[in-house]
């Protein structure tokens, strides 16, 4: 594989098969319905964390960059990308706007720790960035690399028959993501990466999705249906 | 078989029927770490053949 975006992919791409059963169960739930909001709390979750996190990415960044290329190159790209990761005037509120749609007080859902599956992605992250390199971030953002396409999420939306409104977050990613994904895949193959920054990535990476893999299939494995 | 592929397969974690060689030589590419993460999924979640193949519905979860 010529280009350091094309070996992430095709490490990521083994993890396919994880990935893709939590949404498929989802889809043929018979109680989809009472699972979305679950979902949607993930999405929540992730929304509220990713901002400051990419902040903590390129405040590294920025304290490497003077001697470090990749650093530099980081910079640029996270300096671009911060604001768009926003959707809305708090990080995540747009995630918050869906819950809201399905009888979720935000004040509420502010207050909630992370479930722990999620703050493991969230500390792994972190203790990369701040030990190893910043560019360690960008395995986590590939997740952008397999947003959901329109059709999966309007036959989300018609499994479900939960208002469209909860859905808004999804909607827009499933058009935004494809802008984001090319934007993530250029940025990489201009980095001056050596191969122990793609390892790093490729750790980053394949830790996201399966962290996320688990988080979901918690929801799908309970069939319970328990607070939003 | 590559010595990464063998020790995935010792945890039932490679999806036979869907593994081509494209799989098998990325697979050998992955370092002592990346491996230990794919290793790492029995532990965050039960499941077999989970690695290689192809998916047909992506997870709706957006960051």
């Amino acid at each position: 594989v010529p280009t350091a975006s094309g070996r992430l992919r095709a490490k990521l791409d083994l993890l396919l098969p994880a990935f893709d059963a939590p949404g498929r169960l989802l889809a043929e739930h018979p109680n989809a319905r009472g699972l979305w909001p679950r979902f949607l709390a993930i999405n929540a979750f992730l929304a509220r964390e990713t901002v400051p996190l990419l902040e903590a990415a390129l405040i590294r960044a920025r304290t490497l960059a003077r001697d470090d290329e990749v650093a530099r190159g980081l910079v640029a790209y996270l300096e671009h990308h911060i604001p768009e990761e926003m959707h809305g005037d708090e990080p995540g509120d747009e995630a918050l706007h869906d819950l809201q749609a399905l009888g979720v007080d935000p004040d509420e859902f502010r207050a909630r720790p992370l479930p722990p599956k999620i703050a493991e992605l969230i500390e792994s992250q972190l203790a990369w960035i701040r030990d190893r390199h910043p560019v360690a971030v960008v395995g986590y953002l590939a997740i952008e690399w397999y947003h959901p396409h329109p059709e999966d999420v309007e036959r989300l939306i018609e499994v479900t028959k939960l208002p469209r409104a909860a859905f808004r977050q999804l909607l827009l990613h499933a058009e935004l993501d494809v802008e984001h994904a090319r934007e993530l895949r250029d940025a990489i193959d201009a980095l001056p990466l050596e191969p122990w920054h793609e390892e790093l990535i490729g750790v980053s990476g394949l830790s996201t999705l399966s962290l996320l893999t688990a988080a979901a299939l918690e929801v799908v494995s309970e069939p319970r249906v328990v607070r939003t | 078989m590559g010595k990464n592929l063998e020790r995935l397969r010792e945890l039932k974690l490679i999806d036979e029927d869907a593994l081509t060689r494209e799989h098998e030589i990325v697979i050998e590419l992955l370092s002592e770490e990346e491996l230990a993460v794919l290793k790492g999924m029995k532990r965050l979640f039960d499941v077999e053949a989970a690695v290689g193949g192809t998916a047909g519905k992506p997870l709706p979860i957006v960051i």
